[in-house]
């Protein structure tokens, strides 16, 4: 489901090519995918929730993936239009000691931060905080699960 | 004829020295030893049927979990002795003992006053007779002070069946009360809830004296480091800056909190005077530094660096500031602990892609492995630096396991409710 | 005067012949005496050394069980040889004997002629073959010396290899059940000293150099109370169990630990 939202959100930042965030309803985005969403662009800021909000990372990294890039622009052009402070939590897998994931976490949360600074948003109302390995997605162990909590997430 | 004489002669006498010779050097050395647990008997203490705490039954579970003893099972002794004059040391002797505790308890009041005596079945002698008393409700204590004495008695090394430790607990439902800070005995027995918390709790750790903890908790949605008094349950929060706020580590003189924060960038060391909260910075670099833990005099602090590519541990002079890499093999060494006696680390060692619990002899940099588990974490190691406890899962729980330092005994703690982890083994009180 | 001449010429020739006698005996001293032992020795030597080389690894290839060298064996074979030996001498010194005595009976017939030109060359005699005997004398000695000290070799040599194999099952016993406490590091040294008797049973254990670890030094203690007897001992030569395992010193070193 997250990938489709992020698929979407991609077309209509295309489509829009405009600094305008884009917000549709939830209850609509399975079904438009043309610049429908261009009718709905004054709805409020708080239903940006379609913008992809969990960003995930490779094993020891905190690279951003081309997705994560794209729907990151999507949330800095929100920001820029309406500010609003925002929270990065940091996560990692299981894996390793608890202090240095705590570490991890903060350098993927770190590296969200900086690059919607760099897309614009004023650093004073971003907040970054990293969770290590303490609050998981999901339970348990293996790469599926790993993979799903390797990572940041924007509130 | 004279020839004769002359050869009985020389016979004698050669004869005469060679004996001499051979029976005075007849010698054997022995360099190597088989180190079979030493069994033992423990005979059920007279008097302590119908309390509310088997004896018996803690003081067998000590002795087998120090991987030193080998407890006979009760249902094979031939007799029951009480007193010294019941002892019969060909009945142990049989039973292939080596060793055999007895004792009573007798009741003064609401306390008793438990009388215990240790023998070598071997040299059929007594090695230890002592007394300890305490109430009805402390009768597990009475127990662990019995394992105490004969544990130390028989291996030179004062037992740590009586000491405590801290855990973390987390119950995996988001509840008010998810996340705990646990203390109990090191068995695993009278856990007591210090801390409960919807947010994360974390690094847990100990005061030299054993009077005070520190750990990390997120319940203010940041982590921010806490001290709290045991006698009082009185809670300081110590640092509350924006970014990471983790790992705290007692001087040995506890007047100082070592500490991992990122205030000022990416995560440094930081040393805090408790009394006025006065921060230092240890390290200022572009990598990760965390985890610190003093080295044993407290002249430096040793911590987890990703400085030279892959997570290793370092150490620094607090006087000099001059670090120094401590970890060579392998591409991922953190959490270190220092040795009581400050001569070995043990850290989180990755090995193909498994993570275990390694110690390092710091003056010749040798490595060991210790455990065979997976995602093993979290090492503590008793005051006695005999052994440690870790974090790791068994049946997609986390549980707490136990290793000696020599790797020759491995036990698991009964599983909990929960994950169960981030042992910390506290100092003799 | 033919008849004074005939009496004057049979003791002369009786004299003659005596002389002839007495010359054949001390050159048949001379001969007699077997094959000079100074050569023969080393030959000796050199047979049992390979005998016994030859012996040993068979032994060994025998099997894990101890290997028991006969030393009865060894000594019997150089006994025997040695009793040829000296039979051969008691022999010849009889033969001798019996000629001398004859020399000396013929001598008195014809003494009292010739006494001083014969006891002069008598005495010479005599001194001759009393020169001779003490040179036998000597060379038997030294033989008797060299023979003792190569036997007395091969039988240290044979109960050391005896010793040894049992000194191996006692120290394997022990080591099996040397449980080391975990306070017992590399250098530690605990010295015990045990007497056995031929049971093979430890009858006392005494501590004579502690390792300064009360609880090392027990364990040592144990390792060898735990051991209690090594019944093996019992097959063992007594005299080889008196001058070697009666009285054994132990020392226990852990060079295995690590720390």
């Amino acid at each position: 489901m997250k990938k489709l939202y992020s698929a979407v959100a991609f077309a209509a930042a295309f489509g829009l090519m405009t600094g305008c965030s884009s917000n549709k309803p939830v209850e609509t985005v399975e079904e438009v995918v043309e610049p429908v969403a261009v009718e709905v662009v004054e709805d409020t800021v708080e239903e940006a929730v379609v913008i992809d909000t969990t960003f995930y990372f490779e094993f020891d990294s905190s690279s951003l993936t081309t997705a994560a890039r794209a729907a990151l622009m999507l949330h800095a052009e929100q920001l820029a239009a309406s500010p609003r402070a925002v929270r990065l939590e940091g996560h990692g897998d299981e894996r390793g000691s608890r202090e240095y994931n705590m570490a991890l976490g903060e350098r993927r949360a770190n590296a969200v931060r900086d690059f919607l600074v760099i897309q614009g948003v004023n650093a004073g109302s971003v907040e970054t905080v990293s969770y290590g390995e303490e609050r998981p997605a999901e339970m348990g162990s293996g790469e599926m699960v790993w993979s799903k909590n390797r990572r940041v997430e924007l509130k | 004829m004279i020839s004769r004489l002359f050869k009985v002669q020389l016979a004698i006498l050669l004869m005469a020295i060679a004996a001499v010779n051979v029976q005075a050097n007849l010698f054997i050395e022995i360099n190597r030893g088989n180190d079979n647990p030493s069994p033992v008997a423990i005979v059920p203490f007279a008097g302590a049927q119908g309390l509310p705490e088997d004896i018996q039954s803690i003081i067998t579970a000590d002795l087998e979990r120090s991987g030193f003893f080998k407890p006979i099972p009760t249902a094979d002794m031939l007799s029951m002795p009480v007193n010294k004059a019941e002892v019969v040391f060909r009945d142990w002797r049989v039973l292939g003992a080596n060793f055999l505790v007895i004792g009573q308890m007798i009741p003064e009041g609401d306390k008793y006053n438990v009388r215990y005596e240790l023998y070598d079945v071997l040299a059929q002698k007594n090695i230890l007779t002592a007394q300890v008393k305490g109430g009805r409700n402390g009768l597990r204590d009475i127990a662990h002070a019995v394992s105490d004495a004969v544990y130390e008695k028989v291996t030179g090394i004062r037992g740590i069946f009586s000491t405590k430790m801290l855990y973390v607990q987390d119950l995996r439902k988001p509840s008010a009360g998810r996340y705990r800070l646990m203390y109990a005995d090191v068995d695993g027995a009278r856990a007591q809830v210090l801390l409960a918390s919807s947010e994360p709790i974390l690094s847990p750790t100990w005061s030299a004296d054993g009077k005070r903890i520190a750990y990390v908790s997120f319940e203010t949605s940041r982590p921010a480091i806490y001290i709290m008094e045991m006698a009082t349950g009185r809670k300081t929060q110590m640092t509350h800056f924006r970014g990471l706020n983790g790992a705290p580590s007692f001087s040995p003189d506890g007047t100082q909190l070592a500490m991992v924060l990122s205030k000022d960038g990416m995560p440094d060391i930081y040393v805090m005077t408790i009394a006025n909260k006065r921060l230092r910075r240890i390290t200022s670099d572009h990598y990760i530094d965390t985890e610190p833990n003093w080295n044993a005099d407290g002249s430096g602090v040793i911590f987890t660096s990703n400085r030279g590519g892959s997570p290793q541990i370092y150490q620094i002079n607090l006087s000099n500031g001059r670090p120094e890499r401590l970890t060579f093999e392998g591409d991922y060494n953190a959490r270190p602990r220092v040795s009581p006696d400050g001569k070995s680390l043990v850290v989180v060692h990755r090995q193909r892609g498994v993570y275990h619990i390694a110690t390092q002899d710091i003056a010749t940099g040798n490595m060991r492995i210790l455990t065979e588990t997976w995602l093993d974490e979290s090492p503590s190691i008793a005051p006695n630096g005999a052994m440690l406890l870790y974090a790791t899962q068994h049946n997609k729980k986390g549980v707490l396991g136990a290793v000696s330092m020599d790797a020759g005994v491995k036990f698991r703690l009964p599983a909990k409710e929960g994950d169960v982890r981030e042992p910390a083994w506290a100092p003799y009180l | 005067m033919i008849d004074r001449m005939s009496l004057l010429t049979l003791p002369l020739l009786v004299t003659l012949l005596l002389h002839g006698v007495l010359i054949w005996a001390v050159v048949h001293v001379w001969q007699v005496p077997e094959p000079p032992p100074n050569f023969k020795k080393p030959e000796f030597v050199k047979a049992t050394l390979v005998e016994l080389k030859t012996k040993a690894p068979e032994k060994k290839s025998a099997g894990s069980k101890v290997k028991k060298i006969d030393l009865t064996a060894n000594k019997k074979d150089n006994t025997a040889e040695i009793k040829k030996r000296k039979q051969k001498e008691a022999a010849a010194q009889k033969a001798q004997q019996i000629k001398e005595q004859k020399a000396k009976e013929a001598k008195q017939k014809a003494a009292k002629q010739e006494a001083a030109k014969e006891k002069a060359k008598r005495e010479k005699a005599a001194a001759e073959k009393r020169a001779s005997e003490e040179a036998r004398k000597q060379q038997q000695e030294a033989l008797d010396k060299a023979l003792l000290k190569e036997e007395m070799m091969l039988a240290e040599q044979a109960e050391a290899e005896v010793v040894n194999s049992y000194k191996a099952i006692i120290t394997e016993r022990i080591i099996s059940k040397w449980s080391r406490p975990p306070s017992a590091r590399r250098g530690m040294i605990c010295e015990l000293v045990i007497q056995l008797v031929p049971t093979g049973k430890i009858i006392t254990v005494n501590i004579t150099k502690s390792s300064g670890n009360q609880a090392f030094d027990r364990s040592a203690e144990q390792a060898v109370r735990a051991v209690d007897q090594i019944p093996e001992l019992q097959k063992m030569d007594i005299n080889t169990f008196e001058r070697n395992f009666r009285t054994i010193h132990l020392q226990f070193n852990p060079e295995d630990r690590r720390l």
